[in-house]
């Protein structure tokens, strides 16, 4: 260590040393135990009858069930089916979202005129707007895709504004004071300042892409995931449509699990980069 | 002679639209390699005065020039800022950092990390480069934000309490090293500090500014040769223009007939 080290107490060369503290493990195995608990309950609960059996599947049919399911083509097609609604409608979310973000966030005019009506939307349940957008554009995967989009827009939109709220001016006094171009002060200062909300935003409009897509597929059949659980439901095969919800489940923590590793790479230079999206589904 | 303010005046306009006077009558020469602090009450202009003389502020009335060129907007070639909150990009590493204003002023990524690296190799922080801001103390910051402006290869470098935000410890560290450094490089340094020991720790030249509306009150010249060590503080000299600093500044009447 060099005297200056010494004297400002800073590590050497930022090598960080990892260690994985004693109680992490710990809460781990608790984490499972606590799991493997509340099956072995639902298990007996379901074995003693004190639930009717035919409504709520035991955790061992729902294993079983698995294969059933992913031998059905019907139940390949609508994965395949909702898989793709689901990618377009977080593309189109996250496209627009940020585009129509950062242009509500740097436009006062807009922002005055229409941060009001985003939160209004924002706090409605987006279902209500189904029938309209069945009168848009009919009954088909399309709409389905429109309006997981349409629940994933306003999200991304609201924390793009508020990343935008997180440029701070002290940094473009710098970037004045060092003679950046507008080109320059967008790309340096803005963009990287804004990321959180932007991470933040894409998050949300993931999370709500997805569960605009299975709604729209459990009230309209379009096919897809949302569809195959009306139908094992109507059909009383509920240990099947425990299979589909968990298959939504691994899906949607898979999302965000990828997401979440992106984000931590991209946010190296937070003072936390653990302090990502809360990605909670 | 490097800068220049002849008949320096701004006045603020409030929201109610009222003219609120903060620095008058600001006339003053800084030579070339001279290093000059402006001291003052809080809120006499001092970092007002700074930004016009950087270009960040266009004044009310009167001209700032440089090496006879009239400044008119920010231009780091000519006058370089050193911030006082740091003001590092935290998404930048510590050598991007540094060569920020060459990446601004289109030069090429080789060039800039070559100049970038050698600034960061004058102020000790080379084995550094490749480290994020959170990962440096507040003195170390400071030093990357120093050989930011480096960089530029300034005229003038215009800091603006530079070492405020850290502990005295450090800021004496740092103030007799940066010192050293700042001499080393031959340049006009202006220096916006609230420390009485800093200012006269690091000057040619000392200015006191009047309270608002700032002018100057009174120049002072401190004799000892630069760089200075941690010793000068003990002297005769320093205790003297410490005591007339303190007295101008605590005592409204000294303020008051030195302004006269």
């Amino acid at each position: 260590m060099t005297a200056l080290q010494e004297v400002i107490q800073v590590p050497p060369t930022g090598k960080k040393v990892r260690r994985r503290r004693p109680s992490q493990s710990a809460h781990r195995w608790v984490l499972l135990a606590v799991v493997i608990a509340l099956l072995v309950a639902w298990e007996a609960v379901s074995r003693l009858e004190w639930v009717n059996p035919m409504f709520v599947s035991r955790p061992t049919d729902i294993f079983a069930a698995i294969p059933d399911v992913l031998g059905d083509e019907k139940a390949v097609d609508a994965l395949t089916t909702t898989g793709t609604s689901i990618w377009w409608a977080i593309v189109y979310a996250v496209i627009i979202g940020i585009v129509g973000g950062y242009l509500l966030g740097s436009v006062q005019v807009l922002r005055d005129a229409f941060y009001g009506p985003v939160n209004f939307i924002i706090g409605i349940p987006k279902s209500i707007f189904i029938p309209i957008f069945l009168l848009a554009f009919g009954i088909n995967t399309q709409t389905a895709i429109y309006y997981g989009a349409f629940s994933g827009i306003f999200y991304v939109m609201i924390n793009v504004v508020g990343g935008l709220d997180l440029v701070e001016d002290r940094h473009m006094m710098v970037a004045r004071a060092y003679g950046a171009s507008w080109w320059y002060r967008v790309r340096d200062i803005v963009l990287p300042a804004s990321t959180p909300g932007v991470f933040a935003g894409i998050w949300y409009g993931i999370k709500n892409g997805l569960q605009g897509v299975l709604i729209f597929e459990l009230f309209i059949s379009v096919g897809g995931l949302g569809s195959l659980i009306k139908t094992y439901t109507n059909r009383l095969e509920i240990d099947r449509v425990f299979v589909v919800v968990l298959g939504i489940a691994v899906i949607s923590i898979v999302l965000g699990e990828i997401w979440s590793a992106i984000e931590r790479r991209l946010s190296r230079w937070r003072p936390s980069s653990t302090a990502n999206a809360d990605t909670g589904v | 002679m490097a800068l220049q303010a002849k008949n320096l005046e701004v006045t603020y306009r409030t929201a109610g639209g009222r003219s609120v006077p903060a620095l008058t009558d600001i006339n003053l020469e800084i030579a070339d390699r001279e290093f000059v602090t402006i001291i003052g009450p809080s809120g006499c202009g001092k970092s007002t005065l700074l930004k016009c003389f950087g270009g960040l502020l266009s004044p009310s009335r009167g001209e700032v020039t440089v090496n006879g060129q009239p400044v008119t907007e920010p231009d780091p070639n000519r006058a370089a800022f050193v911030f006082q909150d740091y003001t590092l990009l935290p998404w930048k590493n510590v050598l991007d950092n540094a060569a920020v204003g060459l990446h601004f002023a289109g030069r090429s990524k080789a060039e800039g990390r070559a100049k970038g690296q050698e600034m960061l190799e004058l102020v000790g922080l080379d084995e550094f480069a490749k480290q994020f801001p959170r990962e440096l103390s507040g003195g170390m910051q400071q030093r990357v934000a120093v050989a930011r402006a480096m960089a530029m290869d300034p005229d003038i470098l215009l800091m603006d309490e530079p070492f405020g935000a850290l502990d005295e410890q450090t800021r004496q560290k740092l103030g007799s090293e940066m010192g050293r450094i700042l001499t080393e490089t031959e340049r006009s340094v202006v220096m916006v500090t609230h420390s009485l020991d800093e200012a006269v720790f690091w000057a040619d030249r000392i200015i006191v500014l009047s309270a608002r509306p700032g002018r100057i009150a009174k120049e002072i010249e401190v004799k000892a040769p630069r760089p200075r060590s941690l010793s000068f503080i003990g002297t005769d000299e320093f205790a003297l223009i410490r005591a007339e600093l303190f007295r101008l500044l605590e005592v409204p009447s000294a303020m008051a007939e030195a302004s006269q």
